[in-house]
């Protein structure tokens, strides 16, 4: 389970990051305005605009939500992890003398 | 706690969080920034308006839409835009006032290059600065140049772009008088375009002292009979030449109408914000928008509306962000923005902010309508 948030945490942020990454080429390419604008639009800008709208998209709903939900799990999991640790040895030990 | 609910704990409140920024998080931090907008944020207005400066200069605004009338309209309406939106930040900012109008200074003398007014010569067969004595209307060209002119007057009096501004006013103030409803092309009259002109008229007035107060209310009594659709109070698209309805009413048209309309008729502006209000604004989960059409009509996206999805509209709802604002209407504004926010992806490019799906004239729009001051500005 823990492999499993760590893998949601990176791919949220990495979703964060490429968004981030990419708008600025978007802005200067003018890529998804060629969508409004087709007559120059050719198969390889359609597809990189609908690309990035379906990366932005993803970025902005899932992005923090895969970030925030998997830093919170790990912490319960942490916390669990601390207080089974810290119950197992009392659970096994040895009664003392007397 | 059971075994299995310790299991469960950890991926079940991960999930639950995550669930939760999901639905939250994307329209709660549109709805902060668009409370920012709002408030007109100094700083985010100053880096759009850096951003819109940097496309006017880098000669930007040549589109390929598959016809030569769009692509013009779109890369005049670019410059229209741009001029007004600087002319908004100069009205209101009076301490950054000089560095805009040196920035609406270039956007006017961009809407008087050679070559701008293409699209309207191509449909009348005369430049429209060649026809400013004549007969025929050039309703959009005078009407959407003469604003911006009009607004700088208002800003900046006693300059060289007053002789433009009286030369356009004194155009459009003949062909109302004479005509009543002007044509945009020969044979097509769209009430939006109109509404350029006598906005126009009305921050003439401002800006001088003249007065077209009769004009103007002529003008708009004749507005309300006719291009006022009785069952919903939006602005038909498009009227005949005996003032019929040729396209109905829609959400795009009445938006920029209502917009320049607040300038010279503000009571029918207000009426027309609170048309749209009622009858296209939607939306949920913190979002808004606004459709093209009235509930129940189906009708497709075209040059006017851009793209329309479930029935909302890219331009009515960038249109409306105007009327919000300039009506007080916070609510809706916020979340008309957080939906272009999520949309329209502002980007930082340097010092400026771009709009990565709006390109030019998508910058120059929401700029304009972004930072449209509030009403009795």
């Amino acid at each position: 389970m823990k492999w499993l948030l760590i893998g949601a945490w990176v791919l949220g942020a990495a979703l964060l990051a490429a968004d981030v990454l990419v708008a600025p080429w978007v802005v200067r390419s003018e890529v998804v305005a060629s969508l409004l604008s087709p007559g120059g639009l050719t198969l390889v800008r359609a597809a990189a605009a609908l690309g990035y709208v379906a990366l932005h998209l993803l970025a902005v709903f899932l992005g923090p939500a895969l970030v925030l939900g998997a830093v919170v799990g790990l912490g319960v999991d942490l916390i669990q992890g601390r207080v089974g640790s810290s119950r197992t040895p009392s659970a096994s030990a040895p009664e003392g003398p007397g | 706690m059971s075994p299995f609910s310790r299991r469960a704990a950890a991926p079940v409140s991960a999930v639950l969080v995550g669930a939760s920024v999901a639905l939250t998080f994307p329209w709660l931090w549109g709805q902060h920034v668009g409370a920012a907008w709002f408030d007109g944020d100094v700083a985010r207005a100053d880096a759009l308006a850096r951003g819109v400066e940097a496309s006017l200069e880098n000669g930007d605004g040549h589109f390929q839409t598959g016809s030569e009338r769009f692509d013009g309209e779109w890369w005049f309406g670019t410059f229209q835009m741009a001029a007004l939106g600087f002319g908004h930040l100069a009205l209101q900012h009076a301490d950054h006032r000089v560095v805009h109008l040196a920035q609406m200074e270039k956007a006017l003398d961009r809407l008087r290059a050679p070559g701008v007014d293409g699209f309207d010569s191509a449909a009348w067969g005369e430049s429209p600065w060649d026809g400013l004595a004549g007969a025929n209307d050039h309703a959009a060209f005078y009407g959407y140049t003469a604003l911006p002119y009009a607004l700088h007057r208002k800003l900046a009096p006693g300059t060289a772009y007053d002789v433009v501004e009286q030369q356009l006013i004194d155009a459009l103030t003949w062909r109302f008088e004479t005509h009543g409803v002007l044509e945009t092309y020969p044979g097509e009259r769209y009430p939006i375009d109109n509404s350029a002109g006598i906005g126009a008229l009305g921050l003439h007035d401002a800006a001088t002292g003249q007065d077209h107060a009769a004009l103007i209310a002529g003008w708009g009594h004749v507005a309300r009979e006719r291009f006022v659709d009785p069952a919903t109070g939006l602005f038909v698209q498009s009227v005949a030449a005996d003032l019929s309805v040729v396209d109905g009413p829609r959400g795009s048209g009445t938006g920029l109408a209502s917009y320049f309309l607040s300038w010279a008729d503000p009571a029918l502006s207000r009426d027309l914000w609170a048309a749209q209000r009622r009858e296209l604004y939607g939306g949920g989960l913190g979002f808004g928008a606004m459709r093209e059409y009235p509930r129940g009509v189906f009708g497709l996206g075209d040059i006017d509306s851009g793209p329309v999805i479930f029935g909302f509209g890219v331009s009515s709802t960038g249109f409306a962000l105007s009327s919000a604002r300039r009506h007080g209407d916070r609510d809706a504004f916020c979340a008309l923005y957080a939906t272009t926010h999520v949309f329209g992806a502002p980007t930082a490019v340097g010092d400026a902010t771009r709009f990565a799906t709006g390109g030019p004239i998508g910058d120059a729009i929401l700029f304009a309508m972004l930072t449209a001051p509030a009403e009795g500005r």
